[in-house]
């Protein structure tokens, strides 16, 4: 059983008040460990669920019926993918069943919610952001430069601590709707210009 | 209450006034204050919810991604929210993520609770902290807690300005209101205070004449009319008592005076009931003494002072009985045609006659000469205007020693009759002329002589002149005279003369055929009729009481006339009267008694007596009335 929140699922297993202490001292060992190490991925596929709880898809992405599945795709080559398929055997987003999709066509691209797009395709980058710019579908990368480019969420690694980039531009242009609070707690690339 | 008694009305007003204005404004304040407080703290603790669940919300994406930092930038936020001292912020596992506190002594303490338990805000206010612990949830996904704290110290000074604000409007309404109450009492005290002033001047000066103006329709207005109502009730009141007790007073005086009176008349009536008695006592004595030496000529001297002593005596009572029945009111008048100068005529010649018993001879009695040429008949009561002028005149006799007295009458406007009685006498001066007509007031001279008479007679003639509707007075000057007027009403009549004539003639009658009965108990009354009837030659037979004498005329038809007496015993002389008329219906009676109150004779004459004579009943008077009466029976004889 895996699930992003340890400190969560130790707390629940384990009420005792006494055994908190030595457990919490415990689990931040080992969570140390995995974030730093090995875990980053895991990390981002869970940020994909939480970014959702914040972008609201327009009706036609038929986001809120729960008969449809929920589409992440992912472009290009990725540890990530692999985490995303663990992770979301299990996981729902907005209590529909998520669908991993790896594609390698662009076309393939249609009824995505979430695009994953692999450092790989950085040659490419421009061909799918033209695509993507009017789809509510999410752009999400994980290079230093795709934000500036145009891609609407970027994680970067800052102190250690995994932290995502939000193209405001990007954001506004496509039809997709961003809570404020995501972008408060994101830095903000290509900031919209009040002119 | 009792130091409430003690003040003015104006302070009672204004006490009240401010009482109940500060009364009102401390409640209104208090009800205004603490919903103001209540307001104002719930206002502060909506507004820290609010910013508790902003400052949550806001930090749900740091929680969400692990933003420490982030959220540490959220929560110090806090510091620009004034009062804010802490906020702390907790996973949803129930550790720290993130806090702020204002100065470094603070002490952020973890959370000692389950965060599942927290579904709502909750707030707990302590003494100076407001703390709010508040469940961050978004789109149903519960992302931790919130725990922000707040002074409330903030607070408590707006509460401590409001107080002060409060405290001082109440100071100026205070101050406002005690101006207003001095200023708007004086409608309600003013009133009463002139009230109380007016009572207090009339309890000092007991003028009750005096009387409130009605200024006002209230309460106030009405107690001023009733107050004036009460002032006029007292007045008429106080009226009526000042008459009534000067009715009192009068009667008080004149029951003195009556009473001084009636000593004063006892120890005349003494002195002059002695006066005579000792003189008709002692010369009767002399004359009796068998062995007395008294000449013809002395004796005939002492009988003529006995017979004057008498008649004064008589006189005396005679007053006494008018002025008795003047005072009781039952003195009668009883109206005749009077023939004035028969009448005037009379008088004078009978006080010739009483000149000489008084010796004063010196004294010449005038009638007016012009009164006797006109022959008036008036109506009248004749006995009392002869008893008015005999009293003049003897009073006029009394105090002159020469000299004349002259009396007459004239008309006036033909309307009313003056009378005058003119002396040469002592006269008196201003003072005693006022008196001259009081009871028992007799005028002394300076030698301190003594004049005879009870005065009485001065106050009779006063009371008969006006019961005759008439006046009188005096004019006089002490040594040179007196003159009495008074006038009568000129009531003039043609009649023939029908009045009471007394024959003043010394006619010697012959009855020797004549039987007359005299009924009288009293030995020495019965001598006294039958030695005046001796001359006569007639027969006189005698009654010692009533019965005797009906019981005689039933056995004697002889008999012609009776003389009876009134007060007898066994059968009084009205009932042997009405007796005998039964019998002998044409039979004479004459009554003769003492008793000369009025209603006597009228008793007599209702029980069928033909005439009266009062006792002492002189010899002449006794045989005119009985020829009278002899002639009618038989004109012939």
């Amino acid at each position: 059983m895996l699930n992003i929140n340890f400190k969560h699922i130790i707390y629940t297993f384990f009420k005792f008040q006494k055994l908190r202490a030595i457990l919490f001292i415990l689990f931040f060992i080992i969570s140390f460990q995995s974030f730093s190490q090995t875990n980053i991925y895991v990390l981002k596929a869970v940020y994909l669920e939480k970014f959702s709880r914040f972008i609201t898809w327009p009706e036609e992405s038929q986001i809120n019926n729960v008969s449809e599945p929920f589409i992440i795709s992912v472009i290009g080559r990725t540890p990530l993918t692999k985490n995303l398929e663990q992770i979301y055997s299990i996981q729902k987003i907005n209590n529909k069943k998520v669908i991993i999709k790896r594609i390698s066509n662009l076309y393939e691209i249609e009824n995505s919610h979430i695009l994953v797009i692999a450092e790989s395709e950085k040659k490419n980058l421009q061909n799918i952001l033209t695509l993507t710019k009017n789809l509510p579908v999410l752009t999400v990368s994980e290079a230093s430069d795709f934000s500036e480019k145009g891609v609407i969420v970027n994680f970067f690694e800052e102190n250690n601590k995994l932290r995502f980039e939000i193209n405001e531009t990007a954001v506004l242009e496509s039809p997709l709707q961003m809570s404020f609070y995501l972008m408060n707690s994101a830095k903000i690339v290509h900031p919209v210009k009040d002119n | 209450m009792s130091l409430f008694q003690h003040i003015s009305i104006k302070n009672k007003l204004v006490s009240i006034i401010l009482f109940v204005s500060t009364l009102t404004m401390v409640i209104g304040f208090t009800i205004v204050g603490i919903s103001n407080v209540k307001s104002l703290k719930k206002e502060m603790h909506l507004n820290t919810l609010m910013n508790t669940r902003l400052i949550g919300e806001y930090s749900v994406a740091p929680l969400t991604f692990d933003d420490n930092a982030g959220a540490e930038n959220i929560l110090s936020k806090l510091s620009t929210i004034p009062g804010a001292v802490s906020g702390a912020l907790y996973d949803r596992n129930g550790f720290l993520f993130a806090s702020y506190k204002r100065s470094d002594d603070i002490f952020i303490q973890p959370l000692y609770k389950n965060p599942d338990e927290l579904t709502e805000s909750l707030s707990f206010f302590t003494k100076n902290i407001l703390k709010v612990d508040h469940p961050i949830i978004y789109n149903n996904y519960e992302y931790g807690i919130i725990v922000i704290q707040v002074e409330t110290t903030l607070l408590n000074k707006k509460i401590k300005d409001f107080i002060y604000i409060m405290a001082s409007i109440l100071a100026g309404m205070f101050i406002l209101a005690f101006f207003l109450a001095n200023r708007f009492q004086k409608p309600i005290s003013q009133p009463i205070l002139e009230l109380a002033k007016l009572t207090r001047k009339i309890s000092v000066e007991g003028n009750y004449d005096v009387k409130l103006e009605r200024s006002s329709n209230d309460e106030i207005g009405i107690l001023y009319e009733d107050f004036n109502n009460m002032l006029q009730q007292i007045l008429i009141r106080e009226a009526a008592r000042d008459e009534a007790e000067k009715k009192l007073q009068k009667e008080k005086e004149r029951a003195e005076e009556s009473d001084q009176l009636k000593s004063a008349f006892l120890a005349n009536m003494s002195h002059e009931i002695r006066t005579p008695m000792n003189a008709i006592l002692g010369f009767t004595e002399l004359i009796t003494m068998p062995d007395s030496e008294v000449t013809p000529e002395e004796k005939e001297n002492f009988i003529k002072l006995i017979n004057n002593s008498a008649n004064n005596l008589l006189q005396l009572i005679d007053d006494i009985i008018d002025i008795s029945k003047i005072e009781a009111e039952q003195l009668k008048i009883i109206k005749k045609d009077c023939a004035l100068n028969s009448t005037l005529k009379d008088i004078w010649q009978s006080f010739l006659e009483i000149r000489k018993h008084k010796g004063k001879e010196k004294v010449d009695i005038r009638l007016n000469e012009s009164a006797l040429e006109q022959n008036i008949f008036i109506k009248t009561d004749p006995l009392r205007l002869n008893q008015v002028l005999t009293n003049l005149i003897d009073n006029a006799l009394k105090f002159t020693e020469d000299g004349f007295i002259e009396f007459g009458y004239e008309i006036q406007n033909g309307k009313q009759l003056l009378f005058y009685v003119k002396d040469t006498g002592v006269g008196m001066d201003q003072k005693k002329k006022d008196f001259v007509f009081d009871r028992f007031i007799k005028l002394e001279d300076n030698s301190s002589r003594l004049y005879r008479g009870a005065g009485l007679g001065l106050a009779i003639c006063k009371s008969l002149v006006e019961l005759l509707n008439g006046k009188i007075w005096v004019e006089s000057a002490p040594n040179i005279g007196s003159t009495f007027y008074f006038t009568l009403p000129f009531d003039q009549v043609h009649a023939s003369e029908n009045s009471m004539k007394i024959v003043d003639v010394n006619e010697i009658y012959n009855w020797h055929d004549k039987t007359i009965l005299v009924a009288e108990d009293e030995p020495a009354n019965y001598i006294y009729i039958e030695e005046v009837l001796k001359i006569t030659k007639a027969k006189i037979l005698k009654a010692v009481n009533g019965k005797e004498a009906v019981d005689m005329i039933s056995n004697n038809s002889n008999i012609d006339i009776i003389i009876m007496d009134i007060k007898m015993p066994v059968m009084d002389g009205y009932e042997a009267t009405r007796r005998i008329k039964s019998l002998r219906k044409d039979i004479p009676i004459i009554s003769q008694s003492a008793y000369a109150m009025p209603g006597d004779i009228d008793k007599g004459l209702e029980s069928g007596m033909n005439d009266y004579l009062i006792k002492p009943v002189k010899p002449k008077v006794l045989l005119s009335i009985l020829n009278k009466h002899l002639n009618q029976l038989s004109p012939t004889g």
